[in-house]
């Protein structure tokens, strides 16, 4: 299988279980958020998968290579950015690039072109002989990606990339992603902030005690979305009123508690005003129109409480 | 091969990195032989100094400029993992399709080329300048200087890769510096037993010796690399 298949993917440092028992599939095209608290196994699972760190247990295979056995196969597909830029300071920007695909056995001339065609790519042509150590935080994470993307990997394996990141430079990146997403690339991206992982991720794992407590596809195209409807009166309504609304999944309109209509559907801004207009127009008062199913948010907290983690630990931009 | 040069050719361009520094660098090893030749001058002015005294007293002060200069190297060496592990800089070298043994051996390469190369300058600084600075021939045959010469690299070479050893053991740069002064005391007891033992400079002994500081470095540098698996770096940087 092309992109990340890890199966039941273990790590101990020592008696310490860093990783336990870990599924990730993420194809290419994909981004999968591995979300989770600091010190969840984040990290750890990312080097497993870079084949920088050796699976206690489990196996894992990048566009079918094995990480273990054929490490140094998957190290030539996969690219990886850390949380901290980790530039050679004294470096101009061109030439730590192309001193970098050097190392990934990319030929004088090659490098040149690639690194050039990234420069212009990041919007880095400004900087192209300063020293990286008097670039902003921003510019040297941008460096960073270009850095991972020296050999065109198939994998990238962001590693908290937009922490202690400005606003601004973080929506630059993520719009980066998007692009690296949509170029085919299977992307695993590391992060504790939750609306990051909502606004370019596929698919999300929590990680919690290095388990993943919850994994759920964020962009199910296609699939039918659950709403809840909440009534300014508890009073029973006949739901055969909301049987004419197009639009609506067969059979998934029910009450989910006094006052409460859940239903789900495939076209959600088509249906959506439908449903609350058939009901205003039977007089039912409208409260509250909502996704049915918790929020990202919502169940992170859940995980992390019911796993005892302390919430401050989550924050939204 | 290619691996090696790049990571060596960076270690030295951190080193001589810019003009500025490469003249500091230079200007800073080039002081010793010309105020050794300033005091040679001095001391040639004196009524009393004993002129047969001159060749001893030019070839100890030949050696020490091949060897003080080394600390450029051992200093290199020390630090070179430490500011890898302290900057972070080691996990996406790791993360590349490179073996740890090449990083190493560049690592090495530019260590002991920076160290050589300064050396030499400055033996060569002594040499050149010697006749100019005190109007005299050169006191020391030619071979004997040739040989002080060559046993800078057979010198380097095994204290070179035991501070790199010592030193990368090291996550912080304060731990590695204390780590490869260890080495230093090495250099020390050789040193203490050649002054008590005074082995005459033979070609065979010279041979051993060499022969000797050969096969030491390359043991430490075996036993080196054996340390140095990847897990083990990548673990010193967090």
């Amino acid at each position: 299988m092309d992109g990340v298949a890890a199966q039941s993917l273990s790590r101990r440092f020592g008696a310490r279980v860093a990783v336990d028992q870990v599924d990730l599939h993420v194809r290419p095209g994909e981004i999968l958020a591995l979300l989770g608290p600091n010190g969840a196994g984040k990290t750890t699972t990312v080097r497993m998968v870079a084949a920088l760190l050796r699976p206690s247990g489990g196996t894992c295979r990048v566009n079918g290579y094995d990480v273990v056995a054929q490490a140094d196969q998957v190290r030539q597909i996969t690219g990886l950015m850390t949380d901290v830029p980790a530039l050679y300071g004294d470096m101009a920007l061109r030439a730590y690039l192309i001193w970098f695909a050097g190392l990934y056995g990319i030929a004088e001339t090659a490098a040149r072109v690639q690194a050039d065609a990234l420069i212009d790519q990041f919007g880095l042509a400004a900087w192209n002989a300063a020293p990286l150590a008097t670039l902003s935080r921003g510019t040297q994470q941008k460096v960073a990606l270009a850095r991972s993307l020296l050999h065109d990997p198939h994998v990238l394996l962001l590693d908290e990339p937009t922490a202690s990141l400005d606003v601004e430079a973080t929506l630059g990146l993520r719009e980066v992603f998007r692009t690296l997403k949509e170029s085919g690339r299977a992307i695993v991206l590391c992060t504790h902030n939750l609306a990051e992982a909502e606004k370019v991720a596929d698919s999300v794992a929590i990680l919690i005690n290095g388990r993943i407590a919850h994994q759920q596809r964020l962009r199910a195209d296609g699939t039918p979305r659950t709403y809840r409807l909440r009534l300014a009166s508890a009073a029973p309504i006949d739901l055969s009123l909301l049987q004419t609304v197009p639009w609506l999944e067969r059979g998934s309109v029910c009450w989910r508690g006094p006052g409460v209509i859940e239903y789900a559907t495939r076209v959600p801004e088509e249906a959506n005003p439908r449903v609350a207009a058939a009901l205003v127009g039977h007089g039912a008062g409208l409260v509250e129109l909502a996704p049915g199913r918790e929020s990202l948010e919502e169940i992170y907290l859940r995980k992390l409480q019911e796993a005892g983690h302390a919430h401050h630990q989550t924050h939204r931009h | 091969m290619r691996t090696i040069r790049l990571i060596a050719t960076r270690e030295l361009g951190d080193l001589f990195g810019s003009r500025a520094k490469g003249i500091r660098m230079l200007l800073f090893v080039g002081m010793l032989p010309v105020l050794t030749l300033v005091i040679l001058r001095l001391q040639l002015a004196r009524p009393d100094y004993d002129i047969a005294r001159l060749p001893t007293g030019v070839l100890v002060s030949f050696m020490y400029t091949g060897i003080l200069p080394l600390n450029f190297s051992m200093g290199m060496a020390a630090l070179s993992f430490a500011s890898e592990f302290e900057s972070g800089t080691i996990v996406p070298l790791l993360a590349a399709p490179v073996r740890t043994s090449a990083i190493f051996a560049g690592k090495l390469v530019a260590a002991l080329a920076a160290g050589i190369g300064l050396a030499w300058f400055s033996q060569g600084l002594l040499f050149g300048l010697f006749s100019p600075m005190l109007n005299r021939p050169w006191p020391v045959p030619l071979s004997v200087t040739l040989l002080m010469s060559a046993g800078v690299p057979v010198l380097a070479f095994p204290l070179v890769a035991m501070t790199m050893v010592l030193g990368s053991r090291a996550r912080q740069a304060r731990t590695a510096q204390a780590n490869s002064t260890l080495a230093f005391l090495a250099v020390l007891a050789v040193s203490l037993l050649i002054a008590w033992r005074r082995p005459p400079l033979t070609p065979p002994v010279v041979a051993a010796a060499a022969l000797g500081g050969l096969a030491g470095g390359a043991v430490l540098l075996a036993v080196g690399m054996r340390l140095w698996d990847r897990e083990e770096l990548l673990s010193r940087s967090d």
